[in-house]
């Protein structure tokens, strides 16, 4: 499976037999001189003693020629006639074959309590490195998080060199996360990008290096373009496919070789659970991100739905006009007068102008949203852009006093269609609401690196209430009455162009002056495009 | 019925004028209110016939003006209402308004409208004893239904529930407003109830809902009974 680094030097079998041998010796040297004070009986269990105590240390198979070489010194050194293997009493025969019984079974039952007792503290260690890992893992929120906590808790488990989460795009995988050595980040080259491939197909998990996983063999690989004669060099990198049900979500990779920890004789269990979390986790933080695209979808339906409702209240409402006129000019029931065709075609003429100021208010939002409007800016002349949009104004403020006071300032850097056309949407906002011949000023001044242009009215006024709502779509201040006319979309168009011809809109108003200020940055010297 | 007095209330000024010169032409005799307040003063004032009425006023809603003016009197309200506005529409109906229309609509629709509801404040339908729409024949004294000659049997209920539909011809009836009058207040909820004997009705009458000759459905409102034949 996976070479080992640091495997303990104490633990292979060559000491258990060096160890028995000594100590064979030293008790035999012990007790020699004092043998007949000792007595068999006690000679006997002592040299058991060893053995079920080397039978402990290094498994049954050391244990049984610890068996077998106390015995044998039992017989020589300590049972008559003395130094000969021959036994003189046959019931010493009978206690030498009941020493070697006792040892062996005993040895035996020692090693499978002690192996027991390894995977018990084997499943101890997975458990409890599970419990960590879902303990880190609850923490997280976002995919990035999951994957890279569940890299490094394997890393720790496995004390491995590094442990990566590739994903799939296409043909090519890619790294997700990553912890451990640098090398980890690494892009899978062709022979990875093989065997991941193979864990994802099979959904088993498969190796490069020493033996696979799932058929315990070593894989032999052929890649083509490799040359007969150069010796590889050998890898050992396991793959753990993600998934959930069918669904493949990624590919866990780990670098060896790992550690010496609890795991390192089945590490394919700790890996499937680790997958088998890690993959649950995926697929949580893919079901919270497709809630909470869910919800967002819902919101913006919802919003949709209320637009439409809104939008097809303003669409209809002039079209009902445009219908009765048109209807009634059409009935030839009825002698019309000319001042009743006056007032019909009036009616459609007026009601043609509402309708297509309505559609195009409902386009430019539409473009600002949907990012498709690209704002010119370029220095513009502040005073330039309150005559002009004042006098594109001119029909709507017609009775009210407008008066342009900016002095000459500094030019601003920005588009200067869209800033006109935000002036003369404050401009006939400011006419809509405020009284018949009431004031409008249009004015102008420079605040540190911007300039701010303004348009007051002598209004009425917004309500307080009203007043951090009035850039929103479709709301019209005091919206129950709807007195003044409007598609509600004018100060949203406002703030979309504002916005993005770099600047900023904000109101003031008070119980009888209103007053809108776009401020724009001023333009740097020799800078003249974008 | 040339002559009569019909009041627009409705606070889109372009529309009110466009169908006040409409209305005029056509001989009736035409006041306007652009608010619920004004549409109130307007009807002490002028007594109208017919009260078209717009359900989104800037004071008061149009359901609330509905309700106030059948707390005073019968005339005949058309309601007039917009897409979207399908909940406020079906309350005004609940409220006893007679009709509506959804803009944008044409002037032959509303005079049609208009027509049928000065006949129906004119004329008291419980009083003729006959009714004849097309092929179906109504004898309210001898509680005889025929279509083309033939009799129909109907139950109890069926009977009433196509008198009523019959006595209020052309009229929108909504759900709650039928279930009321034939089943009782506290069946206003059982519209279940109600689509089932209209089918039964319809099957006995041979009248096929796709294509209805007697019993129309009004989506989402209700049913409305064909316009009778003028009365001979």
């Amino acid at each position: 499976m996976f070479n080992v680094k640091g495997s303990s030097f104490f633990n292979k079998p060559l000491w258990g037999l060096l160890v028995t041998i000594a100590a064979t010796t030293f008790v035999t040297a012990a007790l020699a001189p004092v043998q007949s004070e000792v007595g068999l009986l006690n000679e006997g269990l002592l040299l058991l003693l060893l053995t079920l105590f080397i039978s402990a240390a290094w498994g049954w198979r050391v244990g049984l020629f610890a068996a077998v070489v106390t015995n044998l010194t039992l017989n020589f050194f300590f049972v008559e006639p003395l130094h000969r293997f021959r036994v003189q009493e046959p019931r010493n025969i009978l206690a030498l074959g009941v020493f070697l019984a006792v040892s062996l079974t005993g040895g035996r039952l020692l090693a499978i309590a002690q192996r027991a007792a390894a995977a018990a503290r084997r499943r101890q260690a997975e458990t409890e490195a599970l419990l960590e890992l879902s303990r880190a893992m609850i923490g997280q929120r976002d995919a990035q998080g999951t994957l890279q906590t569940l890299c490094s808790q394997l890393v720790d488990a496995f004390d491995a060199r590094g442990a990566s989460v590739l994903g799939s795009s296409g043909e090519d995988w890619s790294v997700l996360a990553w912890a451990g050595a640098e090398s980890a980040r690494r892009v899978p080259d062709r022979e990875e990008s093989s065997a991941a491939e193979r864990a994802v197909r099979q959904g088993t998990p498969s190796s490069l290096g020493f033996t696979d996983l799932a058929t315990g063999r070593r894989p032999r690989i052929v890649l083509p373009g490799s040359f007969r004669g150069v010796r590889k060099p050998v890898r050992n990198i396991l793959f753990m496919p993600l998934r959930v049900g069918d669904t493949p979500l990624g590919i866990l990779r780990l670098d060896g070789p790992i550690g010496q920890t609890p795991f390192r004789e089945h590490p394919e269990r700790l890996l499937g659970a680790f997958a088998g979390e890690a993959a649950l986790a995926l697929h949580r933080v893919e079901l919270a991100r497709l809630a909470v695209r869910a919800a967002a979808l819902q919101q913006a339906d919802e919003m949709k739905s209320a637009l439409m409702t809104s939008v097809s209240h303003d669409l209809k409402t002039p079209l009902a006009s445009i219908k009765a006129a048109v209807s009634s000019l059409l009935d030839r029931e009825v002698a019309w007068s000319p001042e009743d065709v006056e007032v019909f075609l009036q009616t459609i003429d007026s009601q043609t102008d509402q309708l297509d100021r309505l559609i195009s208010d409902i386009l430019n939002l539409n473009r600002i949203e949907s990012g498709t409007l690209t704002p010119e800016r370029k220095p513009v002349e502040v005073r330039h852009l309150l005559e002009e949009a004042n006098e594109r104004a001119l029909l709507a403020t017609s009775g009210r006093h407008v008066k342009v006071t900016a002095p000459q300032l500094s030019p601003v850097f920005t588009d200067e269609l869209l800033t006109v056309q935000a002036l003369v949407n404050l401009i006939e906002n400011a006419a809509k609401y405020s009284k018949e011949d009431g004031d409008i000023r249009l004015d102008a001044q420079v605040l540190e690196s911007t300039v701010e242009l303004w348009v007051e009215d002598d209004g009425p006024g917004i309500a307080p209430e009203d007043l951090p709502h009035v850039f929103e779509r479709f709301y019209r201040a005091g919206d129950r009455s709807r007195r003044v006319k409007g598609s509600g979309l004018g100060l949203a168009i406002v703030k979309g162009f504002v916005d993005l011809c770099g600047g900023e809109v904000r109101v003031e108003s008070s119980p009888d002056r209103t007053r809108f200020t776009i401020s724009l940055p001023i333009a740097q010297r020799g800078v003249l495009t974008k | 019925m040339s002559g009569a007095r019909i009041l627009i209330v409705d606070d889109e000024a372009q529309l009110r004028r466009a169908l006040a010169r409409s209305l005029t032409g056509h001989g009736y005799a035409v006041r306007e209110a652009e608010d619920g307040a004004d549409a109130l003063r307007e009807f002490e004032a002028f007594k109208p016939d017919v009260v078209l009425l717009d359900l989104v006023l800037p004071d008061i809603s149009g359901v609330d003006v509905c309700r106030e003016l059948r707390e005073k009197s019968q005339t005949p309200i058309i309601v007039l209402s917009v897409i979207g506005d399908e909940k406020a529409k079906v309350q005004a109906l609940d409220q006893g308004a007679d009709d509506y229309l959804t803009k944008p609509f044409s002037m032959d629709e509303l005079l049609a409208r208009i027509r049928v509801a000065l006949r129906r404040g004119s004329s008291d339908r419980a009083q003729q004893p006959v009714i004849h729409a097309g092929e179906l024949t109504i004898d309210f004294e001898r509680r005889l239904v025929t279509v083309a000659g033939e009799e129909v049997r109907l139950t109890p209920t069926e009977y009433s529930l196509l008198k009523y539909l019959a006595l209020n011809a052309g009229r929108v009836l909504t759900h709650p407003m039928i279930l009321r009058a034939v089943w009782g207040a506290e069946y206003v909820d059982d519209t279940h109830v109600l689509r089932t004997y209209v089918n039964q009705l319809r099957s006995k009458l041979r009248d096929d809902p796709a294509s209805s000759r007697f019993i129309r459905t009004d989506p989402g409102v209700g049913y409305r009974f064909a316009e009778p034949d003028p009365i001979s």
